[in-house]
């Protein structure tokens, strides 16, 4: 690799040449980037005596809660768990029913006899009733099997309440099989068995199917908790802003006067997403907090962002006695969202923005613009 | 403040780097303002190589700055200004560029360029020679720009530091490479720009 200085010299004037402006080319921005950082620098000035605040992200808000609700893992746990309950209390009803009743044996016939205890009071005696008693034990193993996987999805919720729910499933009182009842008893086990295995599956699935509607009631429970402003926004609310119901109308004709009076270029306000006929398909959705400073929540949203990756842009609308406006924009792939900040200074604009009586001085606003 | 001269440039080195951030620091929106009047030709002319685009060079440069003065404050003391006033310009070039694809980023009609291949990789020069009809100094620039849009964006960023008077450091800073690095895009860039030549 030998450089040839003939070559780089060469490289090094015509690319100067290339470089250098023609006749009107490369209007200095100065005035505009000095402008823009003397607000910043008024806003850094004015807000070092004002403590930041806790930035608490809604983002995070709905992690923790989520949290606290059982991931699928735990729920096939937990219904493991429900499922060992049931069958040492099976087997402890085994054990008793052996000791009580010498024609029952297994865990099937167990089952059955568990059930047949109930429907040997229903049918007496009779030995023609004995298909109605396996029907019934049918019905009642398929109750059973309901009942376990409630118990297995109480369980995604909390064990101990699944133990607690499973050990009173089997209500029999041991010794009571009738003997005409035996031959019911009989064919009716196989069935109470088999549905004793599907109960046992069927609690697995039931109890992770249980987990993850628990997570999700639980994220909708968080989010209906919460403010429903950030629910389908990516980025979180400012702490302590509460949330302003809105018009589309007031809001968009403020940011349509702002990037008209600011942004005279119609490649900047594209640049921006702040043209006409793309800020009139926004949708808005706004919140305020009280003595906030706009550059801590720009830092905050831009920080946000940044961690989302988003790529943003800031353009300051608005800086006088009246109101600081700032317009961020943030791009990700296909995705274009705007966030409008308005710190009031003065209640002669506050009427303007989102309508009468929705801000006054010293609140600042915080539009999200969708579309 | 008088700056002090570098390499045939107006670059400042690093001790008043470090005055003047600190005087930024400290509150002298002034001192920003010296920074802007040093840097703002440069970079605007850097990004427009890179972009074509002469407004959106200016409202790259204006992003540029305003993203360096909130920046500045967290930044590290021994900041060196220029490498790090320029990493930040290639970064809104870049972010530009993908916020725009897949519509091509250069004016360029011809421009083929896919700067998200390798160097190794990219189309070998093919261009006309703008010399062979002399006084087309238009057409002649327009030609220069397209050999340096051809090339990849940290390539063309070395070449256009290295004809603004940056020393090998400085664009190795703004690149965040070695310098053996930096030595080697500018060969491969120089090698270019000489296929261009002999034509």
């Amino acid at each position: 690799m030998v450089d040839d200085p003939v070559l780089r010299g060469r490289v090094q004037q015509d690319i100067r040449a290339a470089l250098e402006p023609g006749e009107g080319e490369f209007r200095s921005r100065r005035a505009s980037i000095m402008e823009q950082v003397r607000a910043e620098a008024a806003g850094r000035n004015s807000s070092a005596s004002t403590p930041t605040p806790a930035p608490i992200s809604f983002t995070e808000q709905r992690s923790a809660r989520r949290g606290f609700s059982f991931p699928g893992w735990a729920g096939a746990l937990a219904a493991g768990f429900a499922v060992l309950i049931v069958a040492a209390v099976l087997l402890v009803v085994l054990n008793v029913n052996q000791t009580n009743s010498p024609t029952t044996s297994g865990s099937g016939q167990q089952a059955a006899a568990i059930n047949n205890a109930t429907a040997s009071s229903a049918v007496g005696n009779f030995a023609s009733t004995a298909d109605k008693a396996a029907t019934e034990n049918a019905s009642r193993a398929s109750t059973a099997e309901k009942t376990t996987a409630a118990a297995g999805a109480a369980a995604a919720l909390a064990p101990t309440q699944a133990a607690s729910g499973a050990a009173p499933a089997p209500t029999f009182r041991p010794g009571t099989v009738a003997p005409a009842a035996a031959a019911a008893t009989t064919a009716a086990a196989t069935t109470t068995a088999a549905a004793a295995t599907t109960v046992a599956a069927t609690t697995a699935a039931a109890a992770t199917t249980a987990a993850a509607a628990t997570t999700a009631a639980a994220t909708t429970a968080a989010a209906a908790g919460g403010t429903s402003l950030s629910q389908t926004l990516p980025l979180p609310l400012y702490a302590g802003a509460i949330t302003l119901t809105l018009e589309n109308g007031p809001v968009r004709t403020f940011l349509e006067n702002q990037a008209a009076t600011r942004l005279a270029s119609g490649s900047n306000r594209q640049e921006r997403g702040l043209q006409d006929t793309t800020i009139a398909r926004y949708n808005f959705r706004g919140s305020k907090v009280s003595n906030a400073k706009l550059d801590d929540v720009v830092a905050f949203y831009e920080t946000e962002a940044g961690k989302l990756n988003y790529n943003t842009s800031a353009t300051l609308l608005q800086n006088d006695g009246q109101l600081r406006v700032l317009w961020l924009y943030l791009i990700k792939g296909n995705e274009r969202l705007g966030v409008l900040v308005v710190e009031v200074l003065d209640n002669t604009a506050a009427n303007n923005i989102a309508g009468p009586g929705k801000l006054t001085k010293g609140d600042t606003a915080i539009f999200f613009a969708t579309s | 403040m008088p700056l002090n001269r570098g390499k045939g440039n107006l670059i400042l080195n690093g001790s008043e780097d470090a005055r003047l951030i600190a005087r930024v620091r400290a509150g002298e929106v002034a001192a920003f303002e010296l920074i802007v009047t040093e840097y703002e030709p440069k970079l605007v002319r850097f990004i427009y190589g890179l972009t074509h685009e002469r407004e959106l060079a200016e409202d790259l440069v204006q992003d540029t700055f305003v993203s360096a003065y909130r920046a500045l404050f967290s930044a590290p003391d021994d900041l060196k200004l220029s490498a790090w006033l320029y990493k930040i310009a290639l970064n809104k070039v870049r972010s530009e560029k993908r916020r725009k694809r897949p519509v091509a980023f250069f004016g360029s009609p011809s421009f083929e360029r896919d700067s998200t291949r390798p160097e190794d990789e990219q189309p070998v020069l093919n261009l006309p020679d703008p010399r062979s009809e002399p006084g087309e100094q238009v057409v002649q620039r327009q030609q220069i720009l397209n050999t340096l849009a051809q090339l990849p964006d940290d390539q063309a960023t070395a070449l256009m530091m290295d004809a603004q008077g940056y020393d090998d450091e400085e664009i190795a800073a703004a690149l965040e490479v070695s310098v053996g690095a930096v030595r080697q895009k500018l060969f491969r860039g120089r090698k270019a720009f000489r296929a261009f030549y002999d034509k």
